[in-house]
């Protein structure tokens, strides 16, 4: 292969393999060996992250999945008989996603009881030695009727010895982060248990749902990102530089003109200008057409390596499909190596801060302040969220996620 | 711009990083695909723009020029194009018009002793036409030859013979390249007529609709029939695509997912490169004509060889069994 799936599993969604299952059970197969990785754990979900959902299309049959081939229901039985034939290393339980902050109390207490009852019916049905089941909270609940979120919040607990992991969704509504209290909710679940937050956040924000207590992302950013001709360079080797011990990467770019690959190990005179650095590049734009550098000069992923930004440009406006490919490649590895910082970075608040200011001050498109608990850039004292989440996070919870 | 980027990139091998061959055509091609959008006289071909009506004059020389930027490897000449269906003096026109721009390229060529520069033989399905052609591109003493204006809507018997004169005619010692082929049996065929080279866009475009190819023909891998077949696309092939996935999952993918369009070209290369092997290891081995003959078994099982096949073959003394 050529890039490193490191410690990361694949995603893989029920609204685009709808039509797979069936031809997967006889192989006997499970779906990280149907496409293509038998060695990399799956985590099946119920959509694709990045797919915008349309309200009122769940009903006591089931929820709405849209599929190649339209919209269709999935119900509890048939969401078993998927997960059965495929054989997910981790998996969403069936939810009901249809609410938001303005749906009725009524819609909030079919959501909730519809999952109740969907939790119940997987762990009666499915064997959890194999495989972990994860269950969901919908954010909105808790926006719409707290009252009732709490009740359910409370049967799920009850159950928890029987799955493995929560999954909070909703914590965006159209790209927007909701105004609830993300800490409030996760302080209440247990501390060995993963949580995850699915679909598109800025790295930043990802940050401040690290600090919140969530612990597993997926990578719908980088595919938005790249999909809009984007790519990262986060020059996350100069951050991490420390002027006594390290050792610059010098990765060599097999192509072009030797002016562009004068990598200069000396990181000394960029110090002062982490903050006013362009972090993500926009490689369809006109700039770029003669500019025979690598992406990143500190970057040693197989796109970085092998060519530069006026080929990828050309690629991008010719729509060649190796455009994308390689943009993909190149935003996976960024991304990989921004949760290794992050990682890294946990036990340490000021570390953990330097590493956000970072990423947030050089954002461009900024959102309005996204308000999740109250995470701003304060360092705290001792019993600070920073400092509790990192003694959980490191107390290796994670590597059971990783897999080996 | 582009050729001005590609001189300051010093060439598209490293522009691109490809440090193997490239082939770069003169863009003639397109005053037959293009048609409605080009004008033809004796200075060159003018191109209008459906997108602004602006024009672009193409010479011999321009095209040249260009091809020297690029740095591609082997170079082809401008040369005036028909389709193969046309008929007459056109043809007569084209095929005159044709010598007198391989001198042109010539001329214009600034780079002979690292660019080959290749003229084409043309002269439309008229024997007469394609030989005198042939006669005067060989007395201009190039690297090598293309066989053009062929691979078109013509018939397959006119087509074998007019590849059959040219190769007849055209220096042993030095390669033939046979533009626009092509299907696999048209390769093994066309090689035995004594062409070397080719150039195709069907292995990819046929991959991007979900079409593998086989050395027992082709198969549509989005047909049902594949939907539990968890075989590789092809049993004997040591692509990265048929040594990691199936037919079933391919099938699950083609022409929905993007990536069924990477994995099908790949193997469809590979099975092209691994056709051309054989054609060169067999002849080296003296066995080519066996070679021909298991191919064109695997590929009619029921012995019901095309006709023009076997005439063809035939004029070279290679019988099917």
């Amino acid at each position: 292969m050529v890039f490193n799936l490191g410690s990361q599993a694949i995603q893989i969604s029920i609204d685009t393999t709808y039509t797979f299952h069936e031809n997967v059970k006889p192989s006997g197969y499970t779906i990280s060996k149907f496409v293509g990785f038998p060695k990399i754990p799956s985590f099946l979900t119920i959509h694709n992250p990045l797919r915008e959902l349309l309200p009122g299309f769940n009903d006591r049959s089931g929820i709405s999945v849209w599929t190649r081939m339209g919209r269709r229901t999935l119900d509890i039985s048939k969401f078993i008989q998927i997960v059965n034939d495929f054989q997910p290393t981790f998996f969403q339980v069936l939810s009901d996603y249809d609410v938001s902050v303005s749906s009725s109390v009524k819609r909030i207490r079919k959501s909730t009881s519809r999952n109740l009852e969907y939790l119940n019916e997987v762990i009666q049905k499915i064997d959890s030695s194999a495989r972990s089941a994860f269950g969901t909270i919908e954010v909105s609940w808790f926006l719409v009727s707290p009252f009732d979120a709490e009740i359910a919040l409370t049967h799920m607990l009850e159950k928890q010895h029987d799955f493995n992991g929560f999954i909070l969704n909703g914590v965006k509504t159209s790209g927007k982060i909701n105004p609830i209290n993300i800490s409030n909710i996760i302080a209440k679940l247990p501390e060995n248990k993963p949580r995850f937050t699915p679909g598109e956040f800025k790295l930043w924000e990802i940050m401040d749902l690290v600090r919140s207590g969530v612990d597993l992302f997926d990578s719908s950013v980088v595919t938005r990102v790249s999909e809009e001709g984007q790519v990262f360079s986060l020059q996350l080797e100069k951050l991490n530089h420390s002027k006594a011990t390290a050792t610059p990467v010098l990765p060599s770019n097999e192509s072009i003109p030797a002016k562009s690959n004068q990598i200069n190990g000396d990181f000394s005179s960029d110090n002062e200008n982490f903050s006013a650095a362009q972090l993500v590049l926009n490689l369809r734009e006109k700039q770029y057409f003669g500019d025979f550098s690598p992406i990143s000069t500190t970057c040693n992923c197989y796109t970085c390596r092998k060519y530069t930004r006026a080929y990828l440009h050309h690629l991008l406006c010719t729509s060649e499909l190796l455009g994308p490919v390689l943009l993909m490649m190149h935003n996976l590895d960024q991304f990989e190596k921004f949760f290794q910082a992050v990682r890294q970075r946990l036990p340490d608040e000021q570390k953990f801060a330097e590493l956000y200011e970072y990423l947030k001050s050089s954002d461009a498109t900024q959102l309005p302040i996204s308000v999740i608990g109250n995470t701003s850039t304060e360092v705290k004292n001792d019993d600070s969220p920073v400092r509790r989440n990192a003694a959980r996070i490191t107390n290796q919870k994670l590597s059971t996620i990783e897999g080996d | 711009m582009g050729p001005g980027l590609l001189e300051e990139a010093r060439g598209l091998h490293n522009f691109m990083n490809w440090k193997r061959n490239i082939l770069t055509d003169s863009g003639g091609f397109q005053m037959v695909s293009l048609l409605n959008l080009a004008e033809i006289t004796e200075e060159g071909v003018k191109f209008k723009s459906p997108y602004d009506g602006s024009e672009c004059m193409l010479t011999p020389e321009e095209s040249i020029h260009i091809q020297n930027k690029i740095g591609a490897d082997i170079i082809m000449q401008l040369d005036d194009v028909v389709s193969s269906t046309t008929t007459g003096d056109r043809v007569v026109e084209a095929m005159e018009r044709t010598i007198r721009w391989l001198d042109r390229c010539i001329a214009a060529h600034k780079h002979p002793e690292r660019q080959s520069l290749f003229p084409i033989v043309q002269g439309g399905l008229n024997a007469e036409l394609r030989q005198r052609c042939a006669e005067e591109l060989i007395k201009r003493n190039t690297p090598g030859f293309a066989i053009g204006g062929l691979s078109g809507g013509e018939a397959k018997e006119d087509f074998w013979k007019m590849v059959s004169i040219s190769t007849e005619i055209l220096p042993k010692g030095k390669p033939r390249y046979l533009m626009g082929v092509g299907f696999s049996e048209d390769l093994v065929v066309c090689s035995a007529l004594g062409c070397d080279m080719y150039d195709c866009v069907f292995p990819t475009r046929t991959a991007r609709f979900g079409t593998a190819l086989l050395f027992t023909g082709q198969i549509t891998l989005k047909h049902k029939k594949f939907a539990q077949d968890y075989s590789p696309v092809d049993e004997t092939c040591h692509c990265s695509t048929c040594t990691t996935y199936s037919r079933a999952y391919i099938h699950s993918i083609a022409t929905q997912e993007t990536v069924a369009c990477h994995l099908l070209s790949i193997h469809n290369i590979a099975f092209q490169m691994r056709l051309m092997a054989k054609i060169r290891d067999s002849i080296k081995n003296g066995i080519f004509p066996e070679f021909v003959q298991e191919f064109m078994l695997g590929m009619y099982p029921t012995k019901n060889y095309p006709q023009w096949s076997l005439n063809a073959l035939s004029s070279v003394g290679i019988q099917l069994i």
